[in-house]
């Protein structure tokens, strides 16, 4: 093994153990956010476009989006399914979803669910009209079923302990009640039950961050570049988005907030900055992720309350920067007995040497 | 380097993965920032689901008016009837963008296919189409409707 230091770098930034947990809620937030909407208005597209509607439009509307067309290729370039075959995807793709969000035969089920949400979602776009919401989303899925996360908190995790166990049993004899002392070692990473890590489950996790920055980046230079300057943050922007979308979508409450505009010049400096920072988020420590997620949070709810413009998708994939495993090991730790002196010393600014005792009660 | 990662332990698996890590983040990157030429330059939403995003880019200013936009077609009888989504069975924002861009274009081929939708939605034929827009005004009592300004017809090619 003579690996350069980039190869090294790249290495221990991508693939260093990390707990399969966090890969695993990832799953279920995701998943469930998808399944969630599926249920709600029966299409993937997260928003209204529903099948027999899409099917009763006119032929010439019809332009199939390039990832479509790698899809439909098989049976035709420009094939166009009808109602009965994508009632049939959706029912395939709810059942693939299902079992990926409950972890039997993860990455089969999850493969399949990604690519039944691409179609479904891509053929959606392919007449004239298209959304950002859940383009982040199907990236995600298919992410997600590369990696291992069905390795923990599913049911293919407890049929391998079970497995494992019968082994063990058969191997060091037939009590059942005979203590275990040998254990199989993992070929990677560490097999402790829901805290296992793998070198694997990073990436995926990483790579979803990733994605994030690019598409706030996106954002942001969308408001600032282009000769466009700080204009965007002048206030009237995003009182007239927030009137404009409140009277559209019966929004009072965006109505009700146009009227503020130094508030909504804040407002934008915060939306602008946050969107150009938000790599801060992966690359900085503990607290400061906490804060852009719990302000990306309130961001996006606002502007679905305001605006109707639901980022829920966006909001889903925080789960992925979120440290469920040390959530959860603190949560799960008894109380931490300490000792503490009746008295503590408390030093005095200034170096003197003196100090000032005090009673701990 | 690749080849002395690929000789250690799940080395290849890990150059695999990068693979996909490299071209993941290779696409998204493009996409979202719009980088490309000549053949690369692939607007969205072809690249779908790689995509940019400058939803709610353009500034507003001062003097900027929420105008409200509606679709009115008038019909073979001389009746004019607002057309919403609804009317053409039709997700909203598919008929908002297809229709109101075939206005605006002043495409009349085009708009005969909404007409033949609405005839046969509403059992009514349209021989024109126009969009109408209403200014919101933003006052202390509250939003504010003004007059109504009535758009240009563009009439439906003959099917």
């Amino acid at each position: 093994m003579n690996l350069s230091a980039p190869a090294v770098a790249w290495n221990r930034y991508w693939f260093s153990p990390a707990p399969l947990l966090n890969l695993a809620v990832c799953r279920l937030v995701t998943v469930g956010l998808v399944l969630g909407f599926w249920y709600r208005v029966r299409v993937p597209s997260f928003g209204s476009e529903r099948f027999d509607q899409l099917a009763g439009l006119p032929d010439e509307l019809y332009n199939p989006l390039p990832a479509l067309h790698l899809l439909i290729w098989p049976v035709d370039w420009s094939y166009r399914p009808p109602v009965e075959v994508l009632e049939a995807l959706l029912w395939i793709g709810f059942v693939a979803g299902a079992l990926a969000l409950v972890g039997l035969a993860t990455n089969l089920s999850l493969a399949l669910f990604t690519l039944v949400s691409m179609f479904l979602q891509t053929h959606a776009y392919s007449y004239g009209n298209y959304h950002h919401i859940s383009a982040l989303i199907l990236i995600a899925l298919g992410i997600l079923a590369l990696s291992p996360c069905g390795r923990v908190l599913s049911v293919d995790a407890l049929w391998r302990t079970r497995r494992r166990r019968r082994r063990r049993r058969t191997r060091d004899g037939p009590s059942r009640d005979a203590p275990v002392h040998r254990r199989e070692a993992p070929p990677e990473g560490t097999s402790d039950g829901i805290f296992a890590t793998s070198p694997y489950a990073r990436w995926p996790l990483r790579l979803i961050g990733w994605l994030l920055v690019l598409a706030y980046l996106s954002a942001a230079v969308s408001k600032v570049g282009g000769g466009r300057g700080l204009d965007w943050m002048n206030g009237y922007t995003l009182q007239h988005y927030m009137l404009q979308d409140g009277v559209r979508w019966d929004r009072p409450l965006g109505i009700w907030l146009s009227q503020f505009h130094e508030l909504l010049v804040g407002l934008s400096w915060l939306t602008v900055v946050f969107e150009a920072t938000f790599v801060l988020a992966l690359l900085g420590p503990l607290w400061l992720t906490a804060a852009y997620l719990l302000t990306g949070v309130g961001l996006h709810l606002g502007i679905y309350v305001t605006m109707k413009a639901p980022f829920f998708g966006f909001m889903a994939l925080y789960s992925a920067l979120v440290p469920w495993e040390r959530i959860l090991r603190s949560l799960r730790r008894p109380p931490a007995i300490t000792v503490v002196p009746e008295t503590v010393p408390i030093a005095v600014p200034g170096g003197a040497p003196e100090a000032r005792e005090e009673k701990v009660t | 380097m690749i080849q002395s990662e690929a000789r250690s332990p799940g080395g290849l698996a890990r150059l695999a993965v990068s693979g996909v890590i490299v071209v993941v983040l290779a696409l998204q990157t493009l996409a979202a920032l719009r980088i490309g030429v000549g053949p690369f330059a692939v607007p969205p939403p072809y690249t779908y689901p790689f995509l940019n995003y400058p939803m709610y880019q353009n500034p507003h200013y001062a003097d900027s008016v929420v105008e409200i936009e509606r679709i009115v077609a008038t019909l073979s009888d001389g009746v004019e009837r607002p057309v919403e989504a609804a009317d053409l069975d039709m997700p909203f924002w598919i008929f908002r963008r297809q229709l109101l861009a075939a206005v605006s274009a002043r495409d009349s081929v085009r708009l005969a296919l909404f007409a033949d939708l609405l005839e046969r939605r509403r059992d009514v034929r349209a021989v024109s189409f126009r969009i109408d827009a209403q200014p919101v005004y933003l006052e202390e009592a509250g939003v504010r409707y003004g007059a109504e300004r009535r758009g240009d017809p563009v009439p439906v090619a003959a099917r």
